[in-house]
């Protein structure tokens, strides 16, 4: 009978940065022993508000993008093993579409109507309705054509990058919200020493952040704001300064971290 | 409380747009602030800074031509001329398209009603523009003015223009290409701008053929600029308004003006209380009709200037200009004249301008500014040759 692997207790222990934008949680959905353990994270987004001192202004933001990076001590990503977001490359299709539709419609002086309508899909000209009479002049006729480009485009919300990193992007919106990871496991850690270690970053860049809303008196400087490239970057800049301030990880770093959470353990 | 949520809230209710402003104005660090940022778009002006520090932005679109940074990381030297150019071409077609103005739409408007009491106002996108429609105004007005010859000043008029009456007549041309735009869009600011261009003598003579008309006009220009006292805005105001009355009313025996039209070219609206004001002093029925520069067609746009229609007179009285398809190719030719024959508009969006043929021309005009912002978006990045709208 072979001997069942030694277990390892893990223990979490996070720290937040920009706690109503991101938050990483680190676990081991089935335990972890002394050969290996699937490492799981969850990984959630929400937005923040920040509001003046007399509540009546107020900028509601989120983020466009962030990155997870791993950082392990006394084990290792076990690379023949699947990652969470590993997407091979695919091809990209492009589809198009011409369409061209002549109608024509022929009145007489008696005002019998006659009209029959010409579709031309493929290079092939099908013709549908039923020319029941020879009519001698048109009178009216209208010609319309339209032109189609449907261009299919794939973008995955999380995607997993070299370097023990992972990538999470809003897709279909402008910024993220709710949980992006953590009912699948994100790998799978080989153990290499009796005590382990993995340490996640998730932070963002502040080209990541995404204002949402603008409460104020004035309604139209949200408006206002999105015709000014200037203002709008401003905005951006000076949002990424104050949570720099209020950031009690890094107030420096570039990009910013916004959780740190860490999960260790030993034999 | 932090600092930079405190700037955040402060650029809320800032006006100021220009970015070095804003840049030093919120403590922001262009060697340490600006990198990994969303700049896209923005326009650096004439940013002043030892280092400026792009690393990892997205500058897609920014024009750094103008920039006076020793050192510049994260956008290369090559890539900040490429800019210049593009940046200056997108400028000015982006001009080019907002001061277009149909200067025919304008005369036809204008010329087409006789004797009507109104406020008119349009624009002119350029000095030649102002002159030329000045003149052919001019021309409408002269043609349709009662003139009267008045015998008090036979003197005087005899002296200047060798043996010939001065005539008086219910047309006055007020032309000036002194224009100053740095005032305030308020009712005071307004008319103060108005009065500083009368008061300080800046009207200015236009020729034609209405030679003697024309002498005669300048000479009761003068006459009120002269007439007009006080430091106040309200005294100059009624100074103004009576001098325009005394030269709007022929001498005793005469016969008095049941109608008067006075084109003001080049100087800027005036506002209710002044248009009362005139309205007051002078007796006859009053046309009254501004041509502005079109950097202030803004102000009376029919969304967003709203609030500036209700400050300042005239109002637009003549229609809102339409669309034609005369408009539609000379926008098209300026569009081409003023990138090099670098931008042109594409067939898609020449099918859609034909269908806003007979719709106001401002949506026009709107329609291609957006399609220029969809370039100044992507152009940075596709550094192509030519560009469609």
């Amino acid at each position: 009978m072979a001997k069942s692997p030694k277990p390892i207790r893990l223990e979490q222990k996070s720290q937040s940065g920009c706690a109503d934008l991101l938050e990483v949680v680190l676990f081991a959905p089935q335990g972890a022993n002394e050969h290996d353990f699937h490492l799981g994270a969850d990984v959630r987004f929400g937005t923040m508000v920040i509001a003046s001192d007399d509540w009546s202004k107020s900028v509601e933001i989120g983020l466009s993008r962030a990155t997870l990076g791993l950082d392990l001590s006394g084990c290792e990503i076990d690379p023949s093993a699947h990652r969470f977001g590993d997407r091979p490359p695919v091809s990209v299709k492009t589809h198009k579409e011409n369409r061209e539709t002549a109608s024509t419609s022929i009145r007489s002086d008696a005002g019998v109507s006659l009209g029959f309508a010409a579709n031309n899909a493929a290079g092939k000209l099908a013709l549908k309705g039923d020319v029941k009479a020879q009519v001698g002049a048109a009178q009216n006729r209208e010609v319309s054509s339209t032109a189609k480009q449907i261009v299919e485009a794939h973008e995955d919300p999380v995607v997993a990058l070299s370097g023990n990193r992972w990538r999470f992007v809003s897709v279909g919106s402008d910024f993220m919200s709710s949980r992006y990871s953590g009912e699948e496991a994100l790998c799978k850690v080989k153990v290499t020493s009796a005590s382990v270690k993995v340490e996640a970053k998730l932070s963002f860049y502040p080209k990541d952040i995404a204002i949402i809303d603008v409460e104020t008196s004035s309604p139209s400087l949200f408006d206002s704001w999105k015709k000014s490239p200037n203002k709008a970057a401003i905005a951006k800049v000076l949002v990424a300064k104050h949570l720099r301030e209020l950031n009690p990880l890094d107030n420096q770093a570039v990009p910013i971290v916004g959780w740190v959470s860490v999960l260790k353990g030993a034999l | 409380m932090q600092d930079a949520s405190h700037s955040l809230f402060a650029l809320m209710d800032s006006e100021d747009d220009d970015f070095p402003t804003l840049v030093a104005r919120y403590g922001i660090d262009p060697a340490t602030d600006l990198q990994y940022c969303d700049l896209r778009n923005v326009d650096f002006g004439e940013l002043i800074a030892e280092t400026l520090n792009l690393t990892g932005s997205n500058i897609a679109g920014a024009n750094l031509s103008r920039i006076r940074c020793k050192n510049v990381i994260g956008a290369e030297r090559e890539t900040v001329a490429q800019f210049d150019a593009l940046g200056e071409m997108i400028h000015r077609v982006t001009f080019a398209i907002k001061r277009y103005q149909n200067s025919d739409w304008i005369w036809s408007q204008i010329a087409g009603e006789d004797e009507t009491e109104t406020l008119d106002l349009a624009f002119y996108d350029s000095a030649a523009e102002q002159d030329a429609l000045t003149k052919r105004l001019c021309g409408h007005f002269y043609n349709n003015a009662t003139v009267i010859r008045d015998p008090r000043q036979r003197g005087l008029w005899t002296k200047s223009t060798a043996g010939s009456e001065l005539p008086f007549l219910n047309f006055l041309l007020f032309y000036t290409s002194k224009y100053n735009s740095k005032f305030e869009f308020g009712p005071n600011s307004l008319d103060e701008a108005f009065l500083d261009l009368i008061t300080g003598g800046k009207s200015e003579p236009i020729d034609g053929p209405f030679a003697a008309l024309m002498a005669a006009n300048r000479s009761s220009v003068q006459k009120i600029e002269k007439g007009v006292e006080g430091i106040g805005i309200d005294e100059q105001r009624i100074f103004f308004s009576r001098a325009v009355s005394r030269e709007l009313t022929p001498g005793p025996g005469q016969i008095a003006f049941d109608y008067a039209a006075i084109l003001f070219s080049g100087y800027p609206p005036i506002s209710k209380k002044f248009f009362q004001d005139l309205r007051a002093a002078i007796r006859p029925r009053l046309r009254l009709v501004f041509l502005c520069s079109s950097e202030l067609e803004p102000y009376f746009d029919e969304k967003e200037g709203s609030l500036s229609r209700n400050v300042a007179l005239p109002n637009y009285a003549i229609r809102e200009p339409l669309t034609t398809r005369v408009d539609l190719s000379r926008l098209e030719r300026r569009i081409g004249a003023s990138s090099d024959n670098r931008i042109s508009i594409g067939s898609v969006t020449l099918a859609k301008m034909e269908k806003m043929v007979e719709r106001p021309l401002r949506e026009a005009k709107g329609e291609l500014l957006k399609r220029l912002d969809d370039i100044k978006a992507t152009a940075a990045q596709s550094r192509s040759e030519v560009y469609y709208l």
